[in-house]
């Protein structure tokens, strides 16, 4: 019964190679490529703050401070680079988004979760993804041809309703004929963020324990007293999470706002008015930057963009996975 | 989790699967691999301390014990599978054929490829059976007729009747004691010395354990076996040699697994020299 | 939960039965309001869609014909004729290098998260990164693209590219990672204990396993790069001829539904409905592939 013969011959154990090098060779590359994201966001600082430099110099402190915007030489004055209107427009346009977005997001995150007959679930989460997939440039020709003059008539209407009301007045004051202007502008990134919002809401709420829900039914709740009591408490930080994300994305987009907000330089607080944007601006005028440093000063206005977003975008990175821990931590 | 498993365990030895069979191969046990003084931490943590013991070769040597105990850790250290758990390390030494296996110059794939593993959880490959099997055979580069050792493995395994027809399917498609079998089939077709076989029968039904036993028998003719297992009646049908292993805790109170006693699976059942083992193995605790 | 207990004890005052009318009015009305503001917030998202689509193809399908397709564009946008060709064949030259360069990197660095960094502190910092990374605006990764490539060569393809293959890194990284650990251990393992090296390991048992949703996510990401204007704009340049070229001028589908969006001649505006078309269609075919993939994935799954 002897079967040491049947053993094949016992191999050094010590065959290392070419075998292992190809192993270090393989996880170094993966490494590499891992590490090229961090290098990739410290390359556009470095490249962009470089060709911002001439005409952050050139504008000093008056670059943030300055609402004006002259990048010629007008009777022998040098031209002036001031960001403040863009800054506004950029506020007021993302703020203007999240007011629409963030209740219809939230609405169809609620729809998905709670409220959906199991065959329409499918057809209305196409349609998000469709919403997600058509460009930016085909809302902003969209918007700028077919909504804009659209909505002229319906700005009249507001401004004349509203117009001589003291406070609602200023924001509902004369609009553009075009439509083009900060409302409009804030009407389409609304469109355009409510994916974002609504898949990241979606998912919080899906991670509210169902033990927690069906506590809250059996205490005789509404299902909205359920929802008021049960998943909006626990899904808290996500959806402050996801309007960041939202905010974020509001705040970049560019060809759309570009095409639909009206291009004026200008603070008001009539949100018919035209304006412009930190985006839409560098879009708009990249291709004839006036005199020098005019191009310069337009990268210094990505670089603000840049800082502001990724500001927005790390910290709602943060929020979001902190909300996440939180919330694996009280299931486990 | 056996059928035989409500029998009363002071009468286990008679269970021994192949009558007049002997237990004891006939080399006497010659030890093909050797524990040394072996500990294996997770970090700061000693999850075992200090178990030294001989696998024999041709032979199924057991490993039983409660569970926190430390045998699946043992076994995993056997052929450096602990080396992808972060922070596991392992103190000791561990011979194969009188080499170190934790030597620094040895290649844990060259471990691997000599002392293979088969899971608790059947873990096919998402691709055919016959890609299954072949998987092992291509990494190593091992020559010869592709179709024939597949074949001879599968047959090994005691599977080639089931699937000779659709050999082309996915190994996914099997049931639970076929894609056991399947794995252990992708083991042999490399040909190892040593299978691991942690708890290959807790995921499974007790006709396909019984057929998964009957084949261990038949695979100890050719390879060496250890195998991990929760059901003492498991391991005194099948194995040649018993390690006991249990849970005990420290003057820290820290609870690290000991081995308490190895010997002939026989003795252990009947005549087990520790009151610990024969504690655990007639019932009393664990 | 504590809003829950108050609306509980409301009922007391109520009626008492369990017919629908003996729940307090006040607290009807409110489920009622908000139910229909659920329903509601569906259908104001699904009406824009709706009206984009119809608006891109009733206007557009009319100008669709070969020649459309496949003529040079007009030096004069306000003229009618000509066709949106070189923007065809930009959106493909761009779209299919940047894929080329993103893909292949996005799931080695995803690799690296997955199976080698793990929780160390650099795979997370990474993992922190792209989630930021996917929200720098597309404009800012144009004028990165800008600076750091055209003003030392020229504006082109190429450029272009790199711009977009920036912006689809981070999103093939985040879906891959997600697709990876999909992957069970188990698979792993079994492949460890044969005797295989990791990097064959994740070569021919991980990767294979994840692939079609790799795949999916990354097409994913292939359709949103062909539909970026903002870094096209700033570093390609425009020409009216075909180039299929890396270097010198190019073109692409998005740039020219932009150029012909802001003239208020009817012939721009035709060619713009005309060519966004085009992009709906290439981008929505890509979704569905995509989506196809991703299903035959599910399936495999089970």
């Amino acid at each position: 019964m002897t079967q040491i013969t049947d053993r094949p011959p016992a191999q050094p154990l010590t065959a290392r190679g070419r075998g292992a090098a190809s192993d270090r060779a393989f996880s170094a590359v993966s490494l590499a490529a891992g590490a090229l994201v961090l290098a990739i966001l410290v390359l556009i600082l470095v490249t962009t703050l470089r060709e911002a430099w001439p005409a952050l110099k050139y504008a000093g402190l008056g670059f943030v401070t300055s609402p004006s915007w002259v990048p010629l030489e007008v009777d022998g004055a040098g031209p002036v680079y001031g960001a403040l209107s863009f800054v506004y427009g950029t506020t007021v346009v993302s703020i203007i988004a999240l007011i629409f977005a963030v209740p219809i997001s939230i609405g169809i995150a609620l729809f998905l979760t709670e409220l959906a007959p199991t065959r329409l679930r499918s057809t209305v989460v196409t349609v998000i993804d469709l919403l997600a997939s058509i460009p930016s440039v085909v809302f902003g020709l969209w918007g700028i041809i077919v909504v804009g003059p659209a909505l002229v008539k319906v700005y009249n209407g507001l401004h004349g309703a509203l117009g001589d009301i003291p406070v609602l007045g200023s924001l509902f004051g004369e609009p553009v004929s075009s439509g083009r202007g900060f409302m409009t502008a804030g009407m389409i990134v609304a469109i355009m963020i409510i994916p974002i919002i609504t898949s990241i809401t979606r998912e919080v709420f899906a991670t509210v324990p169902d033990a927690d829900k069906q506590a809250a039914y059996a205490l005789g709740a509404t299902q909205w007293e359920m929802i008021r009591g049960a998943v909006f408490p626990h899904s808290f930080g996500g959806m402050v999470g996801a309007v960041m994300l939202g905010l974020g994305r509001a705040m970049g987009e560019t060809i759309a706002v570009a095409l639909t907000i009206g291009a004026a330089t200008q603070i008001t607080p009539n949100l018919f008015a035209a304006g412009n944007t930190l985006a839409s601006v560098i879009a708009l005028n990249f291709g004839d930057p006036g005199v020098p440093p005019g191009r310069s000063a337009l990268i210094a206005l990505g670089v603000l963009l840049f800082a502001i977003t990724v500001v927005i975008n790390y910290a709602a990175a943060v929020v979001v996975r902190r909300a996440d821990v939180r919330m694996k931590g009280a299931s486990a | 989790m056996t059928a035989t498993n409500d029998r009363p365990a002071v009468h286990i030895d008679a269970g021994w699967r192949h009558d007049g069979a002997e237990r004891q191969p006939a080399d006497g046990g010659a030890a093909l691999m050797e524990l040394r003084d072996v500990s294996v931490f997770y970090g700061d943590y000693e999850a075992v301390r200090g178990a030294t013991l001989p696998v024999r070769q041709n032979e199924i040597t057991a490993m039983i014990g409660p569970s926190g105990c430390g045998k699946s850790t043992i076994l995993r250290a056997l052929n450096r599978m602990n080396d992808l758990i972060r922070g596991a390390r392992v103190t000791g030494t561990i011979t194969y054929l009188g080499q170190d296996i934790y030597a620094r110059d040895v290649d844990p794939i060259q471990v691997r490829r000599q002392i293979g593993m088969v899971f608790q959880k059947p873990n096919p490959f998402p691709k055919s059976i016959y890609e299954n099997v072949a998987y092992g055979i291509k990494i190593n580069n091992i020559k010869g007729n592709m179709d024939d050792m597949v074949e001879e493995a599968l047959t090994g395994a005691a599977l080639w009747d089931e699937v000779k027809d659709k050999l082309k399917t996915s190994g996914m498609a099997l049931s639970g004691g076929q894609q056991q079998r399947l794995c252990i089939a992708r083991t042999i077709a490399i040909k190892p010395a040593v299978i691991l076989m942690d708890e290959p029968c807790s995921a499974l039904d007790p006709i396909a354990t019984g057929r998964i036993e009957d084949l261990m028998y038949e695979l100890c003719k050719q390879y060496t076996i250890v195998i991990v297992t929760h059901n003492m009646q498991q391991a005194a049908r099948v194995s040649h040699h018993t390690a006991f292993f249990t849970a005990e805790v420290d003057e820290k109170q820290v609870r690290h697994g000991r081995l308490v006693e190895f010997g002939e699976t026989g003795r252990i059942f009947t005549n087990p020299k520790d009151p610990r083992t024969e504690g655990y193995i007639t019932g009393r605790f664990g | 939960m504590t809003t829950t207990v108050q609306a509980a004890q409301q009922p007391l005052s109520a009626p008492s039965g369990l017919g629908r009318g003996s729940l307090a009015t006040r607290r009807r009305l409110a489920n009622t309001l908000v139910r229909t503001g659920i329903w509601l917030s569906v259908i104001i998202a699904v009406v824009p869609v709706a009206l984009v689509m119809y608006y891109v193809i009733a206007k557009g399908a009319k100008m669709i014909s070969w020649d459309f397709l496949t003529k040079p564009i007009p030096r004069q946008l306000a003229n009618p004729g000509g066709g949106i060709g070189p923007a065809i064949a930009g959106t493909l030259l761009m779209t299919g290098l940047a894929s080329l360069l993103a893909i292949p990197l996005g799931v080695l660095g995803a690799i690296y998260l997955n199976e080698y960094g793990k929780q160390n502190a650099l795979a997370r910092s990474v993992r922190l990164m792209s989630n930021v990374m996917t929200g720098v605006p597309s404009i800012v990764m144009g004028l990165f693209i800008y600076t750091a490539v055209v003003l030392t060569t020229e504006q082109s393809g190429l450029a272009g590219a790199l711009a977009l293959a920036c912006l689809m890194l981070p999103v093939v990284i985040r879906s891959s990672e997600e697709m990876l650990r999909l992957v069970p251990d188990e698979l792993r393992q079994a492949s460890l204990a044969l005797g295989a090296r990791k990097w064959r390991t994740i070569v021919t048992v991980v990767l294979p396993a994840a692939v079609s949703g790799i795949a999916s996510g990354a097409l994913l990401g292939v359709a949103r790069a062909a539909g970026e204007t903002a870094p096209i704009v700033l570093v390609v340049g425009l020409t009216q001829r075909v180039n299929w070229h890396l270097s010198g001028s190019n073109t692409a589908l998005p740039v020219q539904i932009y150029r012909n969006a802001t003239e208020p001649f009817e012939a721009a505006t035709d060619r713009a409905w005309g060519a966004a078309l085009t992009l709906v269609v290439i981008v929505l075919l890509a979704t569905l592939i995509s989506r196809l993939i991703a299903n035959r994935f599910a399936i495999k799954e089970r």
